[in-house]
């Protein structure tokens, strides 16, 4: 008896202290920047408050406004409509709306500028047309970048939302007819309220990608609070003030995570929920709007996009024949580190999400809260903080070594071990989001069956939690993998000599505003995302 | 013209011959019945059998492919139109119950009557929650309370609205056994109290001897409409004498004063009338086989279930058919007893023989 | 089985990636400047002398902070950036040693090189004004500090303040004429701004093209790329400042990392990379102009003609950089 208690509070140590070892992956960097948070020169922050700060703030909170009801509108409607409804090509819009999550932001917000601008090719035709394209909205303003995020993001928050959607069961949204709603009422204060976390942790990822993004607002010149970290550090030679005003913003985000924690505190959404899903068949124009308000995300959100990667592609090709043999190296280094890291966060957002169901304690409840801070933190910030770590680690294992008389040069950098964690403490928001989601509805009944079993808690994540969380398992090793293999600056900071994989590519490609050149790595990591999404796609229809 | 013609003025929902199909493939066909103010019916019948199904077109989510479903005398669902199910103010409590799980106890209850004003709303919710006595519980979400307290709060958020028509879906299907004749007893106090119109489907035949006033059987494409007493005692077909009540069947040939031969005695009336030396299958209750130590017939005690007050014991006769008896209590046998029994004198049930 | 397969062969690949190596007989190369402008000519040193170059490129900022990070331990032995002001940062850092060099010193103007010799142009990029050749006629333009005035209302395009050319151009002008006239200049340019401000040259290029404006700043090089595709595109290159201090230039260049041990291989490098054959590659694989002032641009460069290059050190860029972005986030640059 006593044993099994002392094994109960063992049992809970442990659990903690593995909470603990993740957010140190996150911590470890984020700390090592911050140290010189103090280290920074009063004329730049006061020239920061003065003339950036005011500007950069308001333009962030618009731009993150707009981009979250942009996201909200596009994303949770078309899951409702694909979860609900049966119209026109549904099978195929179901998958093929994730799409846009193959395309990098900043490749959109690339393509889009070249596009729509004055001297784009659609103005340039509507001005010989025409003789004028000045009616025309102009795409490099306040809402030509909401439009062009939402259309990269939404994904996120139609992936999760469909997810919630089609496991809602009918018998809801019967019984709220019963009572005379209509559908449009029914959608608002019954499948939205019930879809809550999911439709949030979408909106989470949206904004947190959003707040990090430098990219694609470079490429706008819409200045937002990341151009500002990134103005102190290369123009002003200020790394200080950057990791400053970088550490506001995570708190930011910290707020903003825990405020919506704090909010949903009592409600849960593990409703018993044996229903079947009904999709119900639209007839007549409403089945062909439906369609057509599908095609038209895709078209502008994907096709046209790959269209004029493809154009871009096949000039290049024409322009220098023959592809470089090295892509092949490219595509398999990307497809590994991808792998590898999904697997890795897969992993670890089991082990968070099921310590943060056993375990209500603060410590835990905040750890894994701080586990997730990394992708809100812009991206070459968060390199250097990684680096700054790993290189720390080395200084000390050789100063140990040397200590018992061993002289040896150790070289962790450029190992793929370390990108592989530096990617996954960079990425696991992706994954924890949707599976914590997914868990949260895994009644407590559920597991205690597993329990009265006598199974460990650690075989209940195996034997109880995984089966009935797969399909959001799945959507989340999706996105990460598909995150991971988009990711520029960790890979090159970490990566080892000669070691290049396709957004590498990008990045040498597109530095010297060489965009065009970038299409065809672009491309291959588009169809890297493809095939992935057609195998799971195929896979989950069969499993129905 | 509708309220001359309808003398039956307290009809609330008349189902006539309506027939149901998924594709070409009818699931439910030829079903008729009607349902007075205030009074509580049940469908039963073997799972599959389309019983969830009539349920869901009274309430509007199955088109009908023939016949007509008329609420308070107007039609609200035939092959060519039906009305939408949020315009039938039919309330249906479902088998999940489907309670929201955002909402706490009141909101939930109060999501039926949101055009209420807020003064009225409030109380009642207040009434309803006295009535299914969740009293204290306002303010809890549905997660944090038993499986019971549940569906008391989907029954009333049902009733809150005074609907015209209760629709009950299985709704002690999720029960634990022990809890669920409580809760049934306790939702029987409620609706009647309420006064309100109710058809419920259930799988338990106990559920709707105990609850209903009428029971609607669905049986191998048969549908008998009747009073408890009258299914049970007057079965229309051989499959529903079988599937009702725990009855057996004894064969036997008919002699010119409509009674047969048996093998439990001789010359026993039957309630209907058969063509003479016609075969028939004679529907034996429990209730018809007591203890007779002066019998000649006996049976061998196959099994037997304790039920408190009586003992229901299946006997195997010498022919090797089984029947069942009820006896009190107080005469308890073991397994393999051989005891004396007798077919009360009284008029029979009876099928043409099916073989 | 096949689990246990795969788990083995990620350990082997983290362990195996965990030491990685380098040899000393090789250069390491921390670059700023793209792998496919560089690698052909590194190539072609490889093949010469038989110098194994590891090259591993990153941003400027981040280059220079991996740099600093790893302090002594560092293997870079050379620093290869695509700004003066990333080099006189990084030598302000301490990251980068004085080479003594008379080669280099000769092959190499003395305002292309840092005044202590801690690093060396290598490529000039010139930042002139450009117009719209059926809009403009080029006798109507003169200087940058012209393009304030008042027939310029409404005509005139800028990329975007945060670009680090601007910043060396506004940073040469202060050196040249001081804080206060520079700023009034700058507020000149931003309020005969036809359109907001490009986030790329080749975008402002296209747009005054389009005749959106029609006359703009820009590196010549990109223009040079799209007159390579269509030798009709309608916009030219007009030296700005030719009778007085001349068009600003920059510089992408390199220098010797501070803890580097194979100083005199890199220094060997740098000397071959300042010489004809590497000079001609370098600057033409990105219509950049030779630092090295005997060799002879590419012909669309050459086209454009011969033009005077400011003196100004371009280390006064690097030092001024800070107040030159100030001033102009100050003038409402954005």
């Amino acid at each position: 008896m006593l044993n099994n208690y002392l094994l109960t509070v063992l049992n809970n140590y442990l659990s903690k202290a593995k909470v603990l070892s993740i957010s140190l992956l996150i911590i470890l960097p984020l700390s090592s920047i911050f140290s010189g948070i103090f280290d920074f020169q009063a004329d730049n922050l006061s020239h920061l408050i003065s003339y950036i700060l005011p500007d950069v703030i308001l333009n962030t909170l618009i731009l993150l406004i707009g981009v979250a009801l942009g996201t909200l509108t596009i994303g949770v409607s078309l899951a409702y409509l694909t979860a609900n409804y049966n119209f026109p090509g549904r099978d195929i819009f179901v998958w093929s709306l994730i799409l846009p999550l193959a395309i990098p932001a900043y490749v959109f917000a690339f393509v889009f500028v070249y596009l729509f601008d004055f001297s784009g090719p659609i103005y340039s035709i509507i001005r010989n047309t025409f003789g004028s394209s000045d009616f025309l909205p102009k795409i490099r303003s306040t809402y030509g970048v909401i439009f062009t995020l939402s259309l990269a993001f939404y994904p996120y928050v139609y992936l999760l939302s469909k997810n919630a959607f089609s496991t809602q069961g009918s018998q809801t949204i019967e019984m709220a007819q019963t009572f005379g709603y209509s559908r449009m009422q029914i959608f608002w204060i019954v499948s939205i309220p019930m879809a809550r976390p999911w439709i949030l942790a979408g909106l989470m990822l949206v904004l947190m990608e959003t707040l990090a993004d430098f990219g694609a607002v470079y490429i706008f010149s819409y200045d937002t609070f990341t151009t500002a970290i990134y103005k102190s550090w290369i123009s002003l030679f200020d790394f200080s003030s950057a990791v400053q005003l970088a550490a506001i913003m995570i708190l930011f985000v910290f707020f903003i995570i825990s405020t919506e924690h704090f909010l949903r505190k009592n409600k849960k959404y593990n409703m018993k929920n044996q229903s079947k899903h009904i999709i119900i068949n639209l007839n007549g124009y409403k089945k062909w709007l439906a369609s057509l308000a599908c095609l038209c995300t895709l078209l502008i959100a994907f096709i046209v996009p790959l269209l004029q990667l493809s154009i871009w592609a096949f000039e290049n090709i024409l322009k220098n024949p023959g592809i470089d043999p090295r892509y092949l190296s490219f595509f398999l280094n990307s497809l590994a580190i991808g792998i590898f890291t999904t697997a890795i966060i897969i992993f670890l957002s089991l082990n968070l999400s099921s310590s943060r169901r056993l375990d209500k304690s603060l410590f835990t409840q905040t750890f894994v809260q701080i586990s997730n801070l990394g992708y809100s933190i812009p991206g070459s910030v968060l390199a250097i903080g990684f680096f700054i770590t790993i290189v720390m680690i080395e200084n000390s294992l050789i100063y140990t070594l040397s200590l018992i008389g061993i002289e040896i040069d150790i070289v962790i950098r450029g190992s793929l071990l370390a990108m592989v964690l530096a990617l996954s403490a960079r990425f696991l928001v992706v994954a924890f989001h949707p599976i914590n989601s997914a868990m949260e509805r895994i009644s407590k009944s559920q597991e205690e069956i597993g329990r009265s079993f006598g199974l460990t808690p650690r075989k209940i994540i195996w034997l109880v939690q995984i089966p009935i969380i797969k399909s959001s398992i799945i959507s989340a090793s999706l996105i990460t993998f598909i995150e991971v293999i988009k990711e520029i600056p960790i890979v090159l900071i970490i990566r080892p000599f000669d070691w290049d994989t396709l957004s590498i590519r990008i990045f040498e490609m597109t530095s010297e505003s060489m965009w065009e050149e970038a299409s065809i790595p672009s491309l291959l990591i588009i169809i890297m995302s493809i095939i992935p999404l057609v195998f799971l796609v195929k896979k989950a229809s069969k499993g129905k | 013209m509708q309220n001359t013609d309808n003398i039956l003025n307290d009809i609330v929902l008349e189902v006539s011959n309506i027939a149901i199909s998924y594709g070409n493939k009818k699931v439910v066909d030829n079903i008729s019945f009607c349902l007075k103010k205030g009074e509580i019916s049940c469908l039963i019948g073997e799972s599959g059998v389309g019983k969830t199904t009539v349920l869901r077109s009274i309430a509007g989510f199955e088109p009908i492919t023939s016949g007509n479903i008329k609420l308070n005398g107007n039609i609200i669902s035939s092959p060519s139109k039906i009305v939408a199910p949020e315009m039938r103010k039919v309330a249906m409590v479902f088998q999940d119950y489907a309670l929201l799980p955002h909402l706490n106890v009141e909101e939930n209850i109060s999501f039926g009557i949101r055009k209420m004003d807020t003064r009225k709303k409030q109380q009642r919710v207040q009434e309803m929650i006295e009535l299914v006595k969740l009293n204290r519980l306002n303010r809890y979400y549905p997660h944090q309370l038993s499986g019971g307290q549940q569906q008391r709060i989907a029954i009333a958020r049902a009733l809150a609205p005074a609907p015209k028509l209760l629709l009950l879906d299985e709704p002690f299907s999720n029960l634990d056994p022990n809890l669920r004749e409580e809760i049934s007893i306790d939702i029987y106090d409620i609706l009647t109290k309420s006064q309100t119109t109710t058809l419920l489907v259930t799988h338990s035949q106990k559920e709707a001897f105990a609850l209903a006033d009428n029971i609607g059987v669905m049986v191998d494409n048969f549908f008998q409409w009747d009073s408890a007493y009258k299914i049970y005692h007057e079965p229309e077909t051989h499959k529903i004498g079988a599937f009702v009540g725990g009855g057996a069947f004894l064969p036997g040939r008919v002699n010119a004063n409509n009674c047969v031969d048996l093998e439990l005695g001789l010359n026993y009336q039957l309630t209907n009338n058969f063509p003479k030396d016609m075969l028939v299958d004679v529907l034996i209750r429990p209730n018809n086989i007591q203890h007779d130590p002066e019998s000649l017939y006996k049976g061998v005690i196959k099994s037997s279930i304790f039920r408190g007050p009586s003992f229901l014991y299946t006997l195997l006769l010498v022919s090797g058919r089984e029947v069942k008896c009820l006896l009190p209590s107080h005469l308890y046998y073991n397994i393999g007893d051989s005891i004396h029994i007798s077919l009360k004198r009284m008029p029979l049930k009876a099928f043409p023989n099916i073989k | 089985m096949k689990k246990k397969l795969v788990y083995n062969v990620a350990l082997t690949l983290g362990l195996s990636m965990l030491f990685a190596q380098i040899q000393a007989e090789e250069l390491v190369i921390y670059s700023s400047r793209n792998e496919q402008l560089i690698k052909p000519i590194f190539d072609a040193y490889t093949d010469e002398t038989g110098v194994e170059i590891k090259l591993l490129t990153d941003n400027d900022g981040a280059i220079i902070q991996k740099l600093r990070t790893e302090g002594s331990r560092t293997s870079a032995d050379i620093l290869m950036t695509v700004d003066a002001g990333n080099l006189w940062h990084a030598t302000e850092l301490g990251l980068l040693q004085p080479v003594e060099s008379d080669v280099l010193n000769d092959r190499i103007p003395s305002h292309l090189r840092d005044p202590q010799n801690n690093w060396y142009g290598l490529s000039v990029r010139a930042r002139t004004i450009i117009y719209n050749t059926n809009e403009i006629n080029p006798e109507d333009l003169s200087t940058y500090e012209d393009l304030t005035g008042e027939k310029w209302k409404g005509r005139f395009c800028l990329r975007t303040s945060k670009k680090v050319y601007n910043q060396s151009l506004v940073a040469a002008m202060i050196a040249h004429q001081g804080e206060e006239k520079t700023e009034e200049i700058v507020r000149g340019w931003v309020n005969n701004l036809a359109t907001d401000v490009f986030s790329s040259d080749t975008t402002l290029i296209k747009s005054i093209a389009a005749n959106e404006c029609q006359v703009g700043l820009a590196n010549t090089y990109y223009l040079a790329r799209l007159l390579a595709e269509d030798s009709d595109f309608p916009v030219s290159v007009f030296w700005a400042n030719q009778n007085d201090r001349g068009t600003h230039v920059n510089i992408s260049g390199a220098g010797v990392s501070r803890y580097s041990e194979n100083i005199d291989a890199a220094v060997q490098l740098l000397e071959w990379l300042a010489d004809a054959k590497a000079q001609k590659m370098y600057a033409n694989v990105n219509y950049e102009y030779p630092a090295n002032p005997d060799i002879d641009p590419h012909e669309i460069l050459a086209s454009w003609g011969e033009f005077k290059q400011d003196q100004l050190n371009v280390s006064k860029m690097g030092e001024l950089q800070v107040d030159a972005v100030k001033l102009m986030d100050r003038a409402n640059y954005k």
